[in-house]
């Protein structure tokens, strides 16, 4: 009786997915035993794995608002684009100090210039033969042309660099939490407000990375790393990626290498321009590979999801991701790698 | 998610967006565990609401709480009692002496269906178990929550969840049983 009791128990971890190791060669063993446990298993485990409850269509949320005496949504979230506002005057303001100081000891004709990639993704030349790429949403701002003995630019968003050699002026970028220095170099930045990590990738040359808020916190890139730097903890993490398709944004592709579903649901967000929500902390974690050109939202999650199995549902504000209800096997790690 | 820092922290900031999509992700859940309990939407809905209602004026309070999911279900656990101690007049009903809750059926997802039969012979099998059993069985399966969550829901320990399950699947594999030989 003990041994039967225990046997259950088994299942019901199994079926709970709480089952260990060991226990799962015991439970096998106990099947290969009694076929018709096992049998009986398989029923439960269809029960289990596919049938779920249906939901109503019901009036909690007209009822929780008419309790409430308003309707959800009319103090809507600030939109992306008046978060970059914000953060554009921000930076504008902390900029003014050391632009504002150039541009009164400079000549006239040099302006504190304003790039905004508005709903396209923009090429900017500057005064020293360095390329930007600017991805959609972000802003770049600088003073043109360079003066003397600086080169700086301040960036919100996403940009590539490809910037020209100079080693007497150093080439800078900075964001609300960092500085980059660099001499010739090719390199990916995307620091997005709203987001955790500012995320610097190093396709030739060498970058020098400075939390700005500390400046003895500093790492150095090799090219084909990739630093990533916690906006919470204020640490850098720095591990090797692919380089072979620098910034592919820039064609309007999404490449993701071994990053975890919050960090991707981040950028699909900025791309859809739409919100996502991760209910399942768990699904959150799950780490992909894959690249994408032009795929829909939808297309892309579907991939996604066949790869690591996960659920999605879209509502009127985003999408939903959750943990799936039905078992896939993950077939392959890396979506069209 | 619904225990992110971020979700939390917005509701808290009177985010209505952020509360909307609480609703939009919990409700049906909630709806049916309710429902579980009083066995009428309409008034399911209402306990729900009212739980939507108490979450939203404390909203202050919520990132206090450590797993709202859990939370939700003890809030509308609270209310469908409440509801019935008074429908009931009987002031002694709480989660400890619960009597009677409701299974609903669940549908199949996609193409892998049971025979008709043996899911009917599950679903009474499921019928005959003692209500505690019943709930601990429906948060398991329809709601997907772990032990410690189902602990905390029906106020027992994480071994006495262990042992309705256990029963529960028992009970169930059982039944089965019975239907081979029958029909053997």
């Amino acid at each position: 009786m003990e041994n039967k009791n225990n046997t259950y128990e088994l299942i019901t971890k199994k079926l709970t997915s709480s089952l260990s190791e060991e226990e799962k060669v015991l439970l096998d063993q106990v099947f290969t035993e009694n076929t018709e446990l096992a049998e009986n298993y398989e029923i439960l485990q269809k029960y289990w794995n596919h049938y779920f409850f249906k939901t109503y269509p019901n009036n909690i949320l007209n009822k929780t608002e008419k309790k409430l005496g308003f309707k959800f949504g009319q103090n809507k979230n600030l939109s992306l684009k008046t978060v970059y506002s914000v953060a554009a005057t921000i930076l504008l303001i902390l900029s003014l100090g050391f632009i504002g100081f150039q541009l009164l000891k400079q000549k006239p004709e040099v302006v504190l210039t304003n790039y905004y990639a508005n709903n396209s993704i923009k090429n900017i030349v500057l005064s020293d033969g360095t390329n930007v790429w600017l991805n959609k949403g972000s802003i770049l701002i600088t003073s043109q042309p360079f003066t003397e003995n600086r080169r700086e630019v301040l960036l919100v968003g996403e940009g590539y660099f490809e910037v020209e050699k100079d080693e007497t002026k150093p080439f800078y970028v900075k964001t609300a939490q960092l500085s980059t220095r660099v001499l010739g170099t090719h390199f990916n930045m995307a620091s997005y407000p709203g987001t955790k990590n500012t995320e610097v990738t190093l396709y030739e040359g060498k970058v020098e990375l400075t939390d700005a808020e500390s400046t003895s916190n500093k790492v150095v890139l090799k090219p084909g790393e990739r630093a990533t730097f916690s906006k919470e903890d204020k640490n850098f993490f720095v591990k090797d990626v692919d380089i072979s398709k620098p910034a592919a944004w820039r064609n309007g592709c999404i490449y993701f290498y071994d990053e975890d579903l919050f960090a991707i649901a981040q950028k699909l967000e900025f791309k859809f321009q739409t919100q996502i929500i991760i209910v399942d902390e768990e699904v959150g974690k799950l780490r992909f590979t894959a690249d994408f050109d032009k795929e829909t939202l939808e297309e892309i999650l579907k991939l996604l999801s066949e790869a690591h199995a996960f659920d999605f549902t879209k509502t009127q504000d985003g999408i939903i991701i959750n943990k799936a209800k039905k078992h896939i096997v993950p077939t392959t790690k890396n979506k069209r790698t | 998610m619904i225990n992110d820092y971020h979700f939390k922290s917005g509701i808290a900031k009177s985010d209505q967006k952020k509360f909307k999509q609480l609703i939009e992700i919990t409700s049906d859940e909630l709806l049916l565990f309710a429902i579980g309990f009083v066995r009428n939407k309409e008034v399911a809905e209402e306990i729900v609401s009212d739980v939507y209602v108490k979450i939203w004026n404390n909203r202050s309070e919520i990132e206090n709480i450590l797993n709202l999911k859990s939370y939700l279900f003890i809030c509308v656990r609270n209310g469908s009692l409440s509801y019935l101690r008074k429908a009931k007049n009987d002031p002694t009903i709480s989660v400890e002496s619960l009597s009677d809750y409701h299974f609903i059926p669940v549908e199949d997802n996609n193409n892998t269906p049971i025979e008709k039969e043996t899911i009917d012979s599950i679903y009474s099998a499921i019928e005959e178990l003692p209500a505690k059993c019943k709930l601990a069985f429906t948060l398991a399966k329809i709601n997907g929550l772990k032990y410690s969550q189902i602990a905390e829901i029906m106020n027992i320990s994480e071994k006495t969840v262990n042992n309705h399950l256990v029963n529960a699947v028992q009970k169930i594999t059982e039944i089965l049983n019975v239907k081979k030989r029958r029909t053997k």
